[in-house]
C-alpha cells in the first residue's frame, strides 16, 4: 500500500479512536484497569514534616466523617424507570428506622466529635511542644557559637599580646 | 507456540473477512500486556509492507477494537500512534510535563536541558500550568526551545495558589486535578513527568518519570511505579526512592552542569558566592550563611578584609524568607554581603568566573531528607568554573565533592568558618583545588548528558517502533 494511503486510513480509524477516548469516563476507563491502589502506611518510617502533614489529614477527614446519621440524599439509582420508587422506598425505610436508631447514632456523634476534639487538642498541644523545643536547640546553638567566638577571641587576644 | 509462528496466525487472524476477538484471544491473552502490542504491532507492520489486497485497513480497525475492549481506548489509540512513527509518516511526539516550570529551578533546568537535546529528533510539546515563553527559558537557562509547542493545562483547584501549585493538597477525598494531565499524556507517543507529582497517570505509549527526590510516600493517586522508567538524578535519590517507593528506579543520568569553564581559572577576586533559589521554608541556608560570613569577617578582620559574600538565586515574588534576609544584612550594616536575585543566566555566568569559593548548605541543621540537596547542580557549575566548593556534607553533595581534593564537606557553620578561613589563607590550596574541582565536573557536563539522554530514548524509541518479540 502506498504511503498517503495508510496515512489517510489511520486518520480515518483515529477519528473512532478518538470519539472512545474522549467518551471514557476516567482514566481508568482509558486505562483500561485499575489503577487506584491501597498503600499501607508505616507511620514509623515518616520523617517529622511528614508525620505533622499526616495528622492533619487525618484530623480533616476524621472531622468529616463525625456524623454516622445516614443522610437521605445519599440514596440513589441508576435505574432509570424504577429507580425513584426504590430511591422513595429506602428513604421511607430509613425514615422508620431513625425512631429507633437516633438516638444511638446521636450518642455516637457526640462521642465522635469529642473524640475530634480530643485529638485536635493533642496534635496542637504537641506542636506547641515542638515549637518549644526547636526554639530551645535554635538558642542552644546561638549560645554555643557565642562561647566559640569568644574563645577565638580570647586565643586571637593571647597571640597579639604575645 | 513461536514468535514468527504466532506473528503469522495474528496476520491471518487480523486479515480473516470477519475478525474474531475470540481467535485474537487465544493468540494473544497468554502474553503479559505490553507484549500482546508488540506482536499486534508487527503483524500490522508487516501487512502495511506487504498486503496488496487491501487487507490493512480492516486488520487495523480490528486491532484497535481488541485493544480497546481488552485494554482500554488508551492503548488502542497509542497502537495507531505506534503504527504512523513506525511507518516514518511523521516525527515522534513527545510531551514534557512540569507543574513548576514557571519557577526557575535545577529540576526544571534538567527537563529542559533533555527537550534541547531531543528537538532535532521529536516534535515536542511542553505542559504546564502556568502560561510559559521560550524566552523565559532562554533567559533564565540559556536554552533555545522556541521550536516546541506550548500547551497551558488550566487547574481550576489551584487557581488561588498563585505559583506554588502543590499535589499534597489533593487527598483521596478529592477528584484528582492532574488527570487532565493524564488524559493529555495518551496523544503522544512519549510522555515525560519532570515534576516531583506523581499523581499524572501515564497513558502514552512510552513514559518516563524523572524523579529528582521522592518527595511524598505512595498514597492517594501515586502512579510513579506505572511509568515504564524511572529516571534518577543521584544515588541520594534512587537510596530515598527505594526506601519510601519501595522500588528500584531505572536509570541514574546525573544532571547537566553547563558553564563553560574560564579560560584562566587562576585569576580570581575574593568573592565567596552561593547560587541557590531562596526557598520560603529557608531550606538553601542563606540566613545561616550570613551568619557565618558576619562571624568570620568579625574574627578575622584582617584576613578577610577584602572578601565579599553574594547570594544569587531565583525567588518569587512576595517572598517573606527574602525580605527577612534583606532586612537582616541592612541592620547588619556590612557592605561585604550582596543579594542578587533572579539574575540571567549571563550575569550568572559572570559571577562564576570571578569567584574563588563556593558555599551550598542545604541540608545544614535538618532531619528531613526531603530537604537535605538531592543533587546539587550549583555545585558542578561552580566547579565548572574553578571555583573551591564548601558544601554540607550529605545528599548528592557527597558524589560531587571529595573533601581535601575538589574542596570540603562540613556539617556545622564552624567547619564552614574554618575550612574557608584555611583557603582565604592558602592561595596555593586554593588553585589546586580549584584545577580539581574543574576537572572532577567533567563528570557532570552537558554533553555527557546530552549523549545519556539521547542514547536513552532512542534505544526506547527503537523498541516502540520495531519491537523484537521473540
Amino acid at each position: 500500500m502506498d504511503t498517503e494511503k495508510i496515512k489517510a486510513e489511520i486518520q480515518d480509524i483515529k477519528k473512532d479512536v478518538s470519539i472512545w477516548y474522549r467518551s471514557a469516563a476516567g482514566v481508568a476507563d482509558l486505562a483500561g484497569e485499575i489503577i487506584d491502589r491501597y498503600y499501607p502506611v508505616d507511620l514509623w518510617e515518616m520523617s517529622d514534616r511528614e508525620l505533622s502533614a499526616w495528622m492533619g489529614d487525618q484530623l480533616s477527614i476524621l472531622n468529616d466523617a463525625i456524623d454516622p446519621r445516614p443522610v437521605p440524599s445519599e440514596i440513589t439509582s441508576h435505574r432509570r424507570l424504577l429507580g425513584p420508587i426504590i430511591v422513595r422506598g429506602k428513604r421511607l425505610i430509613m425514615k422508620v428506622l431513625n425512631l429507633y436508631t437516633h438516638s444511638i447514632l446521636e450518642r455516637q456523634r457526640r462521642f465522635n466529635t469529642d473524640c475530634v476534639a480530643l485529638q485536635l487538642a493533642s496534635y496542637i498541644r504537641l506542636r506547641r511542644v515542638q515549637s518549644s523545643l526547636d526554639q530551645i536547640t535554635r538558642q542552644l546553638a546561638e549560645k554555643r557559637e557565642l562561647e566559640s567566638l569568644q574563645r577565638e577571641k580570647t586565643e586571637y587576644d593571647g597571640e597579639l599580646r604575645s | 507456540m513461536t514468535a514468527a509462528a504466532r506473528e503469522n496466525q495474528l496476520t491471518g487472524a487480523l486479515l480473516s473477512r470477519m475478525p474474531r476477538g475470540s481467535e485474537l484471544d487465544r493468540l494473544l491473552q497468554p502474553l503479559p500486556r505490553h507484549s500482546q502490542r508488540d506482536y499486534l504491532l508487527k503483524a500490522l507492520k508487516n501487512l502495511a509492507s506487504e498486503d496488496d489486497q487491501g487487507g490493512f485497513p480492516r486488520a487495523l480497525r480490528a486491532a484497535a477494537q481488541w485493544l480497546r475492549t481488552r485494554q482500554g481506548p488508551a492503548r488502542a489509540m497509542s497502537l495507531l500512534l505506534r503504527m504512523e512513527t513506525a511507518l516514518g509518516l511523521r516525527p515522534p511526539t513527545l510531551a514534557l510535563y512540569d507543574h513548576t516550570l514557571h519557577i526557575i529551578g535545577g529540576g526544571q533546568k534538567y527537563g529542559l536541558t533533555m527537550l534541547d537535546a531531543l528537538k532535532g529528533d521529536f516534535d515536542i510539546t511542553i505542559l504546564t500550568h502556568r502560561p510559559m515563553e521560550p524566552a523565559a527559558i532562554r533567559d533564565w537557562y540559556g536554552l533555545d526551545l522556541s521550536s516546541c509547542r506550548y500547551q497551558t493545562i488550566e487547574i481550576p483547584e489551584f487557581a488561588d495558589a498563585g505559583a506554588h501549585i502543590d499535589p499534597a493538597r489533593i487527598t483521596r477525598r478529592m477528584a484528582n486535578p492532574f488527570h487532565r494531565v493524564s488524559r493529555l499524556s495518551g496523544g503522544f507517543d512519549i510522555f515525560i513527568n519532570n515534576s516531583m507529582n506523581e499523581m499524572v497517570f501515564p497513558l502514552s505509549g512510552i513514559s518516563a518519570m524523572v524523579c529528582h527526590f521522592p518527595e511524598r510516600r505512595p498514597g492517594a493517586y501515586f502512579y510513579a511505579d506505572r511509568y515504564d522508567t524511572v529516571i534518577f538524578n543521584s544515588l541520594y535519590t534512587a537510596e530515598w526512592i527505594e526506601k519510601k517507593w519501595k522500588f528500584t528506579p531505572h536509570v541514574h543520568i546525573y544532571p547537566p552542569v553547563d558553564m563553560p569553564p574560564p579560560e584562566k581559572p587562576e585569576e580570581k577576586d575574593p568573592i565567596i558566592l552561593s547560587v541557590a533559589r531562596f526557598e520560603q521554608g529557608g531550606s538553601k541556608r542563606q540566613k545561616e550563611m550570613v551568619e557565618a560570613f558576619l562571624s568570620l569577617r568579625r574574627r578575622f578582620p584582617e584576613e578577610t578584609r577584602d572578601w565579599h559574600l553574594v547570594l544569587a538565586g531565583g525567588s518569587p515574588e512576595n517572598n517573606p524568607y527574602l525580605e527577612d534576609l534583606k532586612h537582616k544584612i541592612r541592620a547588619t550594616g556590612d557592605t561585604h554581603i550582596r543579594l542578587r536575585v533572579n539574575i540571567t543566566s549571563d550575569e550568572l555566568h559572570a559571577l562564576y568566573l570571578r569567584a574563588s569559593v563556593f558555599w551550598h548548605l542545604c541540608g545544614l541543621h535538618q532531619t528531613d531528607p526531603a530537604l537535605v540537596e538531592h543533587f546539587g547542580m550549583t555545585i558542578g557549575e561552580a566547579m565548572q568554573n574553578g571555583l573551591v566548593p564548601i558544601v554540607f556534607d550529605g545528599g548528592g553533595q557527597r558524589e560531587i565533592v571529595e573533601p581535601g581534593v575538589t574542596g570540603f564537606r562540613v556539617r556545622t557553620l564552624e567547619e564552614l568558618i574554618r575550612h574557608t578561613r584555611r583557603l582565604i589563607n592558602d592561595t596555593e590550596l586554593r588553585q589546586r583545588c580549584g584545577r580539581a574541582a574543574l576537572e572532577s565536573s567533567r563528570r557532570f557536563d552537558r554533553p555527557r548528558f546530552t549523549r545519556e539522554v539521547r542514547e536513552f530514548f532512542n534505544q526506547r524509541l527503537k523498541h516502540y517502533t520495531d519491537p523484537q518479540t521473540s
